[in-house]
């Protein structure tokens, strides 16, 4: 091959190509023009098909120059931005490395949490782990805000620059962008005014007030809901307005905030219709509860005291005025009035007729009015045997109540009562209602109660969903330090529970992985 | 030493394998966890009624399981040493089992009978003379019958690539596949898959945007280049002529490599491993970097059904040892010869030997004067930052920064150059994340008309609290 050409002054390697490339497309055949040539690459001249080799040729050759000769891009200098200084303490290896083991999938319903604890621990995600964050919590909103909180100077710098990513950002300052209130969604709206309504609760009172009128239905009902924070008796005016509005679903939503008022006078409506229905009857011996339903018909003057024609949660027009007329008055007013603790007026109530719609309405009261003492006796009473007649109750709002131990201890005695797991066993719900974190004496029955019953192999298919369920809810609750609890146990039996294998692996790896996510907080 | 999560995941080359032993690597199915420097053990339950027996020598590292599965590393294995990076206070006890003392024994004599056996190349076995005359009589006939069948190809290629270009790019557009495969596979045929493999890509360009035709033609140019050296092979210098000969794809043991080619000693650090899949392949290219030479090296090796590959290389690794490079005009690919660990580099610092993007450039042109047709360069740039751009990802380099530039008399003060980085989107958000806006160094290939960025490091690697 001849030697590579030195600086020429013929050589013009971009217009030669250009040149050369309309020659190439139509083909030589068709374009009669002039070749360009480059210095030094010459065929010699009689060789056959001159025309075309000698195209190729100085293809190559001008291709290689231009490669050679790469210019790189000048352009005007821009400001240059550069990351502000962390001021937090990323997370260490292990934690980098269990981070990025959340992100790629593997327990995913510990990452929210996870990402909620390294906020609170003023840790922020490393560097490298960054774009894989912002990408997996990108599209999952509800992760926005955990994830807004641990991106560190250099996250929130790098999500800026991103238009995909700007929304993340934004639900970290949501709350307090004003604009979000004037442009945004219902749902961004309805998160602004609730930020403002614990920070001025007039304020925010006013604005609502303002903007109700124009909304939908549906937007009402979601904007008043704000209103259950702080709520007062200035509040009165605005709530009642609303009363008697158009649409059940915001009569629905005013009325429960109008009874829980301090001194609302709609309570007092209320308990004066509802007194004479039932009443308590005291006889020599013992003590009886009289229940009437409503003499008259509903009508519409019932709608000016929020009670609807027709409740789904009781049968009947009549039995469903009484209904609601109990679920919205406070219920420790009628152990006030009789003198009696709720337990024995649960007890009265059962031997009426009506316990259904008593016991429904009372629950449901106690959940409205957040009496813990109710919501204690309600489910120690609906717990303590088959309580047939009862097919709901709001058992997962009543436990919520209870003040933390005191599930535990409704529920322990319960399981020392029938200390064996089947599905129709009278704790498994009330456990699964137990929240996290599990005090140590309560797991280490359960998990007493679940060797037992695993060691026994015939039975395993029957409670396999049951106790499925069951460790999967343990997965969540249990505090990781009582892995070992669980696993010494447990461990041992791995091999002959067939049905049960995969959820008691699930229960201690979780377990496991959750204990390692707390150490790494402190490394 | 201790393991990281993507050395042990760089070991685990199946992605199916690395998936299961994701799930299996957590303690709640092991038990006899143990480990020594040199090995890690564990009995893993599975379905059967006797739990799995899986132990790992890392002096290799290699891989044992008493289950039935035919990948290297196995469910198991990969789970185990998943588990030795994550967790290795869970291997608590030191005393290997039997079982893994009999298997590590055997390792040991294998390895010792196979250095007995290379120390002895082939031992003289008394043959006859004749025979030997016979297979080198052979050897010759079928070496003439190759050069024929070449000379042949390259001529007919010569024909194929005239008459595109009497017709004009223009009207291979409307050409159907078997276009371009037929020419392929009579290159294949008459030995050349080299040039089977670049004609083959040629319809693939079409794909890449608006600009395919000045591609086909520069592609189609090289090409011709090549075509015209090969015609002309006995005028050509010796490393020339081995170049030309293994562009064209003749194929070159690896064992001749080694016994005519100096092995260079050097201790080679890991820059970047990147893996592909192809159907049951899996390709593993590895730029490698000597500390003392500053020599790069590529370390191309295959793996076929989740086998392991031949040389176990870890990201960040360094190796005291000798790689043998192919013979040519630009001895970029090497054969590793016996490589001892050596730890991989703390913290990940950037290595050593980079330069700015004029060096870069001038070095690229020079390395293309000597080997035209080569596709990617080995870049070890410094003092770019990554920057979205309408146009993609660019390096853009500040004014003043960058080292020679800047000494480089002409001073730009309100300008900035910038290079092209061809990369997924993703990608270039990553080393922004590492830069912070700071100027970075990158690993990568030099294409020609960009940078294909393979690893980046901070000059100011991220505080790693411990």
């Amino acid at each position: 091959m001849p030697e590579s050409p030195t600086s020429s002054p013929t050589l013009r390697p971009a217009a030669d190509w250009q040149r050369l490339l309309r020659v190439a497309l139509l083909g030589t055949r068709q374009s009669p023009d002039e070749l360009p040539a480059v210095p030094g690459f010459a065929l010699p001249d009689p060789t056959p098909e001159h025309r075309e080799k000698h195209a190729l040729l100085t293809a190559g050759v001008l291709s290689t120059i231009r490669k050679a000769g790469y210019q790189p891009i000048v352009a005007a200098a821009s400001l240059a931005a550069v990351a502000p200084p962390e001021t937090q303490a990323d997370l260490g290896p292990n934690g980098t490395q269990l981070l990025q083991q959340l992100l790629e999938g593997q327990y995913p319903e510990l990452l929210p949490e996870f990402l909620s604890a390294l906020a609170d621990n003023q840790r922020r995600a490393p560097h490298q782990l960054l774009v894989l964050l912002l990408e997996h919590a990108r599209s999952r909103p509800a992760l926005h805000r955990a994830a807004a909180a641990v991106l560190g100077q250099r996250g929130a710098w790098l999500a800026a620059q991103n238009p995909a990513w700007q929304a993340l950002l934004a639900a970290s300052e949501q709350a307090t962008e004003e604009t979000a209130w004037e442009t945004g969604t219902i749902g961004q709206r309805a998160l602004y005014l609730e930020a403002l309504r614990r920070r001025e609760p007039a304020h925010a009172r006013e604005l609502l007030a303002a903007v109700l009128p124009q909304e939908p239905a549906r937007h009402q009902a979601q904007l008043l809901a704000t209103l259950q924070s702080q709520l007062s008796s200035d509040d009165t005016p605005l709530l009642e307005q609303y009363l008697t509005a158009k649409s059940k679903e915001v009569r629905q939503t005013v009325m429960p905030l109008l009874v829980r008022l301090p001194d609302a006078p709609l309570v007092e409506q209320l308990w004066q219709r509802a007194e004479p229905l039932v009443r308590l009857k005291t006889g020599l011996l013992s003590k009886k509860l009289l229940v009437e339903l409503p003499a008259t018909d509903w009508d519409k003057t019932w709608l000016l005291d929020g009670i609807e024609q027709k409740d789904g949660r009781f049968q009947g027009e009549k039995a469903a005025v009484l209904g609601q007329l109990l679920s919205l008055i406070p219920p420790r007013r009628w152990a006030d009035h009789w003198h009696l603790t709720p337990a024995k007026i649960l007890d009265r109530a059962a031997d009426t007729e009506w316990a259904a719609l008593l016991l429904t309405a009372w629950a449901e009261a106690a959940v409205l009015h957040q009496d813990a003492t109710w919501a204690e006796a309600l489910l120690e009473w609906f717990y303590e045997q088959p309580r047939k007649q009862l097919s709901t109750l709001p058992t997962a709002g009543l436990a919520q109540l209870l003040p933390p131990g005191r599930l535990t201890s409704v529920v322990l005695p319960l399981l020392n009562a029938t200390p064996h797991l089947h599905p129709e066993v009278r704790w498994l719900p009330l456990l699964q209602l137990v929240p996290a974190p599990w005090p140590e004496h309560l797991t280490h029955r359960v998990v007493e109660v679940l060797r037992d019953t695993l060691s026994k192999p015939a039975e395993l298919y029957r409670i396999q969903y049951a106790a499925g369920q069951l460790l999967e809810y343990m997965a969540r609750v249990v505090p990781a330090a009582q892995y070992r609890l669980c696993a010494e146990p447990l461990q041992p039996l791995l091999q002959d529970v067939p049905y049960l294998h995969n959820s008691v692996v699930r229960l201690l790896n979780t377990l496991h992985f959750r204990q390692q996510l707390a150490e790494v907080l402190l490394e | 030493m201790t393991w990281t999560e993507e050395q042990a995941r760089a070991l685990i080359t199946d992605p199916g394998t690395l998936k299961r032993g994701q799930e299996l690597a957590a303690p709640a199915k092991w038990g006899n966890l143990g480990r020594t420097d040199s090995a890690a053990w564990g009995e893993c339950k599975g379905s059967g009624s006797k739990p799995y027996q899986t132990g790992i020598d890392l002096t290799g590292p290699a891989f044992k399981c008493s289950c039935p599965s035919h990948a290297f590393p196995c469910k198991h294995g990969a789970a185990l040493l998943l588990l030795l990076a994550r967790q290795p206070q869970l291997l608590s006890t030191t005393t290997p089992p039997p079982w893994l003392t009999e298997w590590l024994d055997k390792r040991q004599q294998n390895q010792e009978k196979k250095v007995v056996r290379t120390q002895e190349p082939a031992a003289p076995t008394a043959d006859p003379q004749a025979t030997e005359a016979a297979a080198e009589a052979a050897r010759q006939k079928r070496e003439a019958q190759r050069q024929t069948r070449m000379q042949r190809g390259v001529q007919e290629l010569e024909t194929w690539l005239v008459d595109i270009m009497r017709a004009g790019l223009a009207a291979t557009d409307q050409q159907p596949r078997s276009y371009w495969e037929n020419q392929a596979a009579r290159l294949v045929d008459n030995q050349l898959p080299g040039l089977a493999t670049v004609v083959r890509e040629l319809p693939t360009l079409r794909h890449q945007g608006a600009d395919w035709p000045a591609r086909m033609l520069a592609r189609l140019g090289e090409l011709y280049l090549l075509v015209r050296a090969f015609l002309r092979l006995p005028e050509l210098a010796e490393d020339a002529r081995q170049e030309v000969l293994q562009l064209v794809g003749v194929p070159l043991r690896k064992e001749d490599v080694q016994a005519t080619q100096p092995a260079i000693p050097d201790e080679w650090r890991v820059l970047a491993l990147t893996t592909t899949e192809e159907e049951r392949l899996t390709v593993r290219r590895a730029w490698l970097q000597g500390r003392q030479t500053g020599r790069f090296a590529l370390v191309v090796e295959f793996s076929f059904g989740g086998q392991a590959f031949v040389t176990p290389l870890l990201p960040d690794g360094s190796y005291a040892g000798e790689l043998t490079f192919y013979p040519g005009l630009l001895p970029l690919r090497a054969i590793p010869g016996q490589l001892t660990f050596q730890g991989t580099s703390q913290g990940s610092s950037a290595p050593t030997g980079s330069c700015g993007p004029a060096q870069l450039l001038e070095e690229y042109a020079g390395a293309l004067g000597r080997q035209p047709w080569f596709r990617e360069w080995p870049a070890l740039l410094t003092g770019g930052v990554p920057v979205p751009t309408a146009e993609g990802w660019m390096l853009r380099f500040p004014a003043g920064s960058g080292g020679p530039d800047a000494t480089n008399g002409t001073s730009r003060e309100n300008t900035t150059t910038a290079i092209r980085l061809l990369c997924d989107d993703l990608f270039g958000w990553e080393l922004r994340a590492i830069s912070g806006g700071e100027p970075l160094t990158i690993f990568g290939e030099w294409t020609g008309q960009g940078l294909r960025p393979l690893v980046g490091w901070n000059a100011v690697a991220e505080r790693q609290t411990t």
